[in-house]
């Protein structure tokens, strides 16, 4: 609806069919389009005008491509970007594999909230919750851009400086979880402080993968932290000193001054970055302290 | 007693206007519409503080689908409101002071037109220098705000020599309290309808907490008598202080008398956020000295609060600051001193608890710290200065006695919360997270209900037996969720011994209900039962003789009873209140005017009626993040009989989850005098998850021999003692001393490293 005498306020909105179609719309339109999954995150970000209003909208909703969550080649669970986050939370898939995916997402936004806003749109936001868990799981995208259907790691996409600024997102591939029987116990953590209980943006978020071998050695170490607006970060110097090694007390501090000194944290007028690096680190440490065979003698 | 559910037994009454709330069927204010209605939308100040050199409007006047366009020159009456005093504009002349300053206000077809037509309105702004705290206002070189200069109001009060006294004492602690500019958050923002008949009589459908305060400031604003407006004021989504003051009323009321149209305004929550009213912070520094056998000996306290850009409420919140600093406590010397400043941040007004919650912090807070040095443990430090039930109020007033003070002190002491942490010995760990603290704390409240000397606090209200055979009680006051309604009509059952269905309650219509003062500072329920002590014997007496004369009975033989006037030991009613009505053709009905109990001595802004509380909580800190949780609360609270137990129960879990929202989270930032929450997305008030903690009141009902005063409101009191039993249990638990809230994880976050709980070493 064009209201009598107010400008063209209101976006267009387009409900591509195919993914191309989606795509060109965006390229020809350039920033005067933009791509909708649920519009929860754009809606804050008209209302409080760090984004304009857009001329055209691009519905995802009618993308056969981006639905739809089940096994992929390789044991991987593959998730469609416009699935909601309470689809997948309420996937048995993705609940058996990556129960710290799980775990992000059920701590985002409230539940109304959930039921719209899409795992796409959380990636797409850059700084969403769910990245630092995504990247820890050493997730994979695919997307179409330049053109054509690509697939990647999701680490590779978010940090490549020639990304199209006009990509599609279409599907997340999460690894398989790593057999509990076969070698020690999983390291796997999720954790999300905020200023309240429920119901908040992030101050910090912190995900950990990897294993603790029954011959005590750390294998296969990913953290990652994020969380307010800071883009998730691999904290490579901390995964760097555990690696191929073992659990012990100094090590852990050694690994809390690796996080504290890497980790770009965001700063606003309600926490400022030197608190976040430091939860960051005793987020991580904790639980790495936590593991249980690292504290038999 | 522990109150709930169980122990109330048959008094559980749920509520009348329960069932529609719940279901969101109740249509409140801001829901009604009528044919042809316009919407209203204001244009707020985008400075600060400047001078306004021009205001053009004929862009917006010529926009399709707008009706008028107001800016200060269409204001027929007294351009200005305020509920003490008179000094804020309904639309800026020359100059604001806050973003929230009105320059213009317009009514079209649409929110959507109307907000397009405020862009269109060219405002042009020489911005001055933005006073945006109580210390750059108070400097020498700073702005004056208003013509008086930057302080709105101060206090003194003074006995014995406390610069001397300090010298006496074995322990003396000084230290300076910040607390947060908390907003009310209501779910019901500002708003309402407003519409003029054919014969010039303006009604008024909109939130306020005093329909009557708000007819006389639009009769001067309008210039219209004031029996030419009706202000209806109920049913309301939450007040808490917040509505109290005008807020969108003079802009409905202008724009329809404009347009001759039905105006709806409702503010959006950014609007209200910008606009609306916030609690008081407040710096109260302390300095406060025991002597050897912990006797409070001399105390003196500074209170500066950020009244914000006008005065409304700002100077009585203030005294009542003033009168709280010493809590329910015996100290021989004292000095308090108080300012209320102005600046350009919002405006700071009423807020349940009044002043109250600011000043009970800090001295909670300074005993805390008295015990930790004396080595007299935080519980007995209080229990040796204890106010006797006839000593005289904070003030030196005179009071109703009481022994509020020791009651609720002693039921925290043996309530199960209070046990079970002496039997930990105050130390507790969670195996495997050594990084987790646990803690105790407690603090306790004296708190003044009505308006205090000085302003009058008149009430009353009428009751009656109405032509349709229902016993009609009336009063002006509003129901804004603290239940009022069903206060109102377990009252009436009870003296009557009749059932809900043989009552019509009427209540926030200045048309229909006679003048029961505001619904604030804990008044109402001691106002309805003063009326009501007086009007049931009236009407009762006359029924009866009506009955008698209808029966041939004697009159003393002859009750009140369900369905309508029985024989004392009768089976049913001899005759009902409806057969009744028709003989008496509601001629039976009587109106009483009351003042709520004043003390006799003139001490401004002293009480007269006080009630008590106490807190006592468990909280869990998680040092690797600093995030505080509370696990168990108890609070005791002695305000006489409780008349409505979920009501009650409501109250001071309400009252409660506002002050855990006050420690641990809520504060409307701004700056350079902007809000940075403009949102409920980054104002954070507690959710359920917040507020999962076990919850007990204990309540002590039990008044000092001939008290005729009866139940005490307990609206404010559930606010009151929260925060330093908080932060007294964060003490106990990191050794962290909290000055200034909400908490801040920053300040509770510690290195892993070297972290020991019990057994394990990290
Ligand atoms: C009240 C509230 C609370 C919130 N709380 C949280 C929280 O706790 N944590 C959190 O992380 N977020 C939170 N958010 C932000 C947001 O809801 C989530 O990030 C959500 O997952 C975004 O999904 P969406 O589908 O709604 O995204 P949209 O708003 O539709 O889009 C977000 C961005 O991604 C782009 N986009 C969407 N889909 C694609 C795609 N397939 N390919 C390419 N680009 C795409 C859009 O163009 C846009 O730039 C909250 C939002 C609200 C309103």
């Amino acid at each position: 609806m064009v209201l009598p005498g107010l400008p063209e306020k209101l976006p267009h909105v387009a409900l591509p069919r195919g993914v191309q179609e989606a795509w060109q719309l965006k390229r020809s339109l350039g920033e005067r389009a933009v791509y909708s999954g649920g519009g929860t995150l754009l809606r804050t970000q008209w209302e409080n005008q760090v984004q304009p209003v857009p001329f055209q909208l691009i519905a995802l909703d009618r993308l056969k491509m981006l639905r739809g969550i089940h096994v992929s080649d390789g044991g991987m669970v593959e998730v469609g970007a416009m699935s909601t986050l309470n689809e997948c939370i309420a996937d048995p898939l993705l609940t058996r594999s990556a129960p710290q995916l799980i775990q992000a997402l059920r701590q985002i936004a409230a539940p109304a909230v959930r039921n719209l806003a899409t795992l796409g749109g959380n990636v797409c936001s850059w700084s969403g919750d769910v990245l630092p868990a995504l990247l820890a799981l050493d997730a994979e995208v695919s997307v179409y851009a330049e053109g054509k259907q690509l697939r990647l790691p999701l680490d590779a996409w978010l940090n490549t400086s020639t990304r199209d600024p006009h990509a599609l997102l279409c599907r997340i591939y999460v690894p398989p979880a790593a057999d509990g029987a076969e070698d020690g116990l999983s390291l796997a953590m999720y954790a999300k402080v905020g200023r309240r209980q429920a119901f908040t943006a992030s101050l910090v978020t912190v995900a950990v993968a990897g294993r603790f071998t029954k011959n005590g050695t750390v294998r296969g170490i990913r953290i990652v932290a994020g969380g307010g607006g800071a883009a998730a970060q691999r904290l490579t110097a901390a995964e760097n000193l555990l690696e191929g090694g073992q659990l012990s007390k100094e090590r852990l501090f050694a690994v809390s001054d690796a996080i504290r000194n890497q980790y770009q944290a965001a700063s606003d007028a309600f926490a400022g970055a030197e608190y976040r690096a430091e939860a960051a680190a005793n987020l991580v440490a904790a639980h790495l302290w936590q593991i249980k065979d690292f504290k038999a003698p | 007693m522990l109150l709930d559910k169980s122990t109330a037994g048959a008094r559980w009454h749920l509520r009348p206007d329960g069932m529609e709330k719940v279901t969101g069927r109740l249509r409140y204010l801001t829901d009604l519409k009528a044919p042809g209605m316009l919407y209203g939308k204001v244009l707020r100040s985008a400075m600060p503080h400047a001078q306004l050199v021009s205001i053009r409007t004929a862009r917006a006047e010529a926009l399709a689908g707008v009706h008028a366009v107001l800016t200060h020159k269409d204001v027929p009456g007294l351009n200005r409101f305020g509920i003490v005093i008179p000094d804020q504009p309904v639309l800026c002349e020359d100059r604001v002071r806050y973003v929230g300053d009105a320059i213009a206000a317009v009514a079209a077809e649409s929110p959507e037109i109307a907000a397009y037509a405020l862009s269109l309105i060219e405002v042009d702004y020489v911005p001055l220098p933005v006073v945006d705290s109580p210390d750059a206002a108070l400097r020498a070189e700073a702005p004056m705000l208003h013509p008086q200069g930057n302080v709105l109001h101060r206090t003194h009060y003074a006995r014995g020599d406390v610069e001397k006294a300090f010298h006496a004492c074995a322990y003396v602690v000084e230290a300076t309290y910040r607390t947060p500019r908390q907003m009310h958050g209501y779910m019901e923002t500002e708003g309402g309808l407003f519409s003029w008949d054919a014969d010039g009589r303006l009604t008024v459908q909109a939130a306020t907490q005093h329909g009557y305060k708000d007819r006389m400031q639009l009769s001067r604003i309008l210039a219209v008598p004031e029996e030419r407006i009706r202000v209806i004021s109920s049913p309301i989504g939450g007040s808490f202080g917040g509505k109290d003051e005008l807020n969108v009323q003079p802009y409905g009321a202008l724009l329809a008398l404009r347009t001759g149209k039905p105006v709806k305004i409702h503010h959006t929550r950014r609007e209200s956020v910008r606009a609306g009213l916030k609690r008081h912070p407040m710096e109260v520094t302390m300095k406060t000295g025991i002597d050897a056998d912990g006797k409070l000996v001399a105390h003196s306290v500074r209170i500066i609060a950020d009244t914000g850009a006008y005065a409304t409420l700002g100077a009585p919140v203030l005294n009542f600051a003033t009168e709280h600093a010493m809590g329910p406590y015996r100290m021989d010397h004292v000095l308090v001193e108080g300012r209320s400043v102005f600046t350009n941040n919002g405006v700071s007004g009423e807020f349940r608890g009044f002043g109250g919650n600011q000043v009970i912090f800090a001295l909670e807070s300074q005993l805390d710290r008295l015990a930790a040095q004396s080595g007299i443990p935080p519980w007995e430090l209080r229990r040796r200065n204890l106010r006797q039930p006839t000593d005289p109020g904070p003030l030196g007033n005179t009071v109703m006695p009481t022994d509020g003070a020791a009651q609720v002190w002693q039921e925290i002491q043996t309530s199960k919360l209070w046990q079970a942490a002496e039997s930990e010995g105050g130390e507790k760990h969670v195996p495997g997270r050594p990084w987790l603290r646990l803690g105790f704390g407690a603090a306790m409240a004296m708190h003044g209900s009505g308006l205090g000397y000085g302003i009058p606090d008149p009430g009353g209200g009428r009751l009656g037996l109405n032509a349709e055979g229902k016993l009609e009680a009336a009063f002006s006051f509003e129901e804004f969720g603290q239940g009022i309604m069903a206060t109102l009509e377990i009252m009436l059952m009870e003296l009557f011994g009749c059932d809900a269905e043989d009552l019509h309650l009427m209540i926030g219509d200045t048309d229909k209900a006679p003048h029961s003062g505001s619904s604030t500072a804990s008044r109402s329920t001691t106002i309805a039962h003063l009326t009501l002590s007086e009007l049931h014997p009236k009407l009762t007496a006359a029924m009866l003789v009506a009955a008698a004369e209808a029966s041939g009975h004697d009159a003393a033989c002859l009750v009140t009873g369900r369905g309508g006037i029985w024989l004392e030991d009768g089976e049913g009613p001899i005759i009902s209140y409806r057969e009744l009505a028709a003989r008496t053709s509601g001629s039976l009905c009587y109106e009483a005017a009351v003042h709520f109990p004043v003390t006799p001595d003139p001490v401004t802004g002293a009480h007269f009626l006080y009630t008590c509380t106490a807190a006592a909580v468990r909280v869990e800190v998680d040092t690797r993040s600093g995030t505080v949780r509370v696990l168990e609360q108890a609070h005791a609270v002695a305000a006489g009989p409780v008349v409505n137990p979920m009501g009650y129960i409501g109250q001071i879990e309400g009252g409660a989850s506002m002050a855990l929202g006050y420690t641990l989270m809520e504060d409307a930032v701004m700056e350079e005098a902007c809000y940075r929450t403009e949102n409920l997305d980054t104002y954070m008030l507690p959710t359920i998850a917040d507020s999962q903690a076990t919850f007990r009141i204990h309540a002590i009902e039990e008044l000092p021999p001939g008290d005729p005063y009866g139940p005490r409101g307990i609206g404010e009191v559930g606010s009151v003692a929260l925060a330093p039993a908080i932060t007294a249990a964060i003490y106990r638990a990191t050794g962290r001393r909290i000055d200034r809230l909400p908490v801040r994880r920053e300040d509770l976050i510690m290195r892993l490293a070297g972290q020991t709980g019990g057994e394990e070493t990290l």
